[in-house]
């Protein structure tokens, strides 16, 4: 596996330039190709890539020949299932306290609303998947929408409605199954390979935890949830 | 023949996937800073890595050259490009048109005057 950063090229311009690449869904194999090639010619010629190749994003746009990922899913389509776990986890954590408290669900508005933040933060990247190919654009978007859910779960704790526990606990139960399943055999684990490296091949653990991560999480939150007071 | 000469952008444009194509044909097998030298020696000028890759991905994607890397000693590994029979008779169909081309756009601007033919009528377009 090869990282970008890890290479003699700046590492802006060669994050910036594997980002663009990988927005059009180029393979990793070809994007460790392109890096390495810039890497080598930079290292021939003594010019730095912005002088070689200019802009790392308009670069990767003229290598329109390299090729792509078979299964050109569209962004939608890959973020359906973390959509569906984070709702999971959205109505598994209020039914959890309302199964130990012996009531009924009552859904926080700040559930609600940090749902509408992904929500928000995903159209972003549909609407516009160029704007933020940037390496800072990306970071502050996806800290904005960090900080939003983070916020709004903390702050809005006042219920927005009130759910039967048996109903509740069977649906995030199912979108919780569900998204992993479906990550199963969705997720593409089609990492940036060095041309000059051995092919990687990430473990079967790894995909697994990968898959799983929501409703591990969701356990895992569970489980510190039982030290906390009842509510 | 190394040159200072900047040719326009738009007759290297046509000109590029040839002029690569016959240095790979010269070579057993070539590398892209060394493709660029050898074209600057050649008289076409310096061609920046931003337009010979996209050009030589263009290639593979095409199988009219082939590829494999090597390490490098001391240095960044290569990749080293190679001509296939397809890129050479590519390249082959290609010249001999290109050559034909370009004798027929010299030989036009070199004509006096007098040679050129007028367009003819039914060629005019009528007025109002």
């Amino acid at each position: 596996m090869l990282d970008p950063t890890k290479t003699t090229l700046p590492k802006q311009w060669a994050s910036e330039f594997a980002m663009a690449l990988r927005s059009r869904d180029v393979t990793g194999a070809a994007i460790g190709d392109a890096l390495r090639e810039a890497e080598a010619y930079c290292a021939d010629s003594g010019q730095a890539p912005l002088e070689a190749f200019g802009p790392a994003a308009a670069y990767a746009d003229s290598l329109t020949d390299l090729p792509t990922t078979a299964a050109h899913t569209s962004w939608a389509a890959r973020i359906a299932p973390s959509a569906l776990g984070l709702a999971g986890l959205t109505l598994a954590l209020p039914t959890f306290d309302a199964w130990r408290a012996g009531r009924s669900v009552q859904l926080p508005l700040g559930g609600l609303v940090t749902l509408l933040v992904i929500a928000a933060t995903v159209t972003v990247f549909l609407v516009w998947p160029r704007t933020f190919r940037r390496a800072v654009p990306f970071l502050i978007l996806v800290s904005l929408g960090m900080w939003g859910s983070v916020s709004a779960t903390a702050l809005l704790q006042q219920p927005v409605a009130t759910l039967p526990t048996v109903p509740s606990a069977l649906v995030a139960a199912g979108a919780l199954i569900g998204s992993g399943i479906w990550q199963m055999r969705t997720l593409d684990m089609d990492v940036i390979v060095d041309p000059l490296g051995p092919t990687p091949r990430p473990g079967r653990g790894f995909l697994l935890l990968t898959a799983w991560l929501l409703p591990i999480g969701t356990l895992v939150a569970m489980g510190i949830a039982m030290f906390a007071p009842v509510r | 023949m190394s040159t200072t000469t900047t040719w326009p952008g738009d007759w290297l444009r046509g000109v590029l996937e040839m002029a690569v194509l016959r240095v790979l044909a010269n070579e057993p097998s070539s590398y892209g800073y060394a493709i660029s030298v050898a074209l600057d020696r050649n008289g076409l000028g310096t061609v920046k890595g931003g337009t010979l890759y996209p050009l030589l991905a263009r290639l593979e994607q095409a199988a009219h050259v082939e590829t494999r890397w090597e390490a490098g000693d001391g240095g960044p590994g290569r990749k080293y490009y190679t001509i296939t029979d397809s890129g050479r008779s590519h390249l082959e169909s290609a010249a001999a048109s290109w050559c034909a081309f370009a004798e027929t756009t010299a030989s036009f601007l070199r004509a006096e005057a007098p040679g050129i033919p007028a367009p003819s009528p039914a060629t005019t377009v009528p007025a109002g």
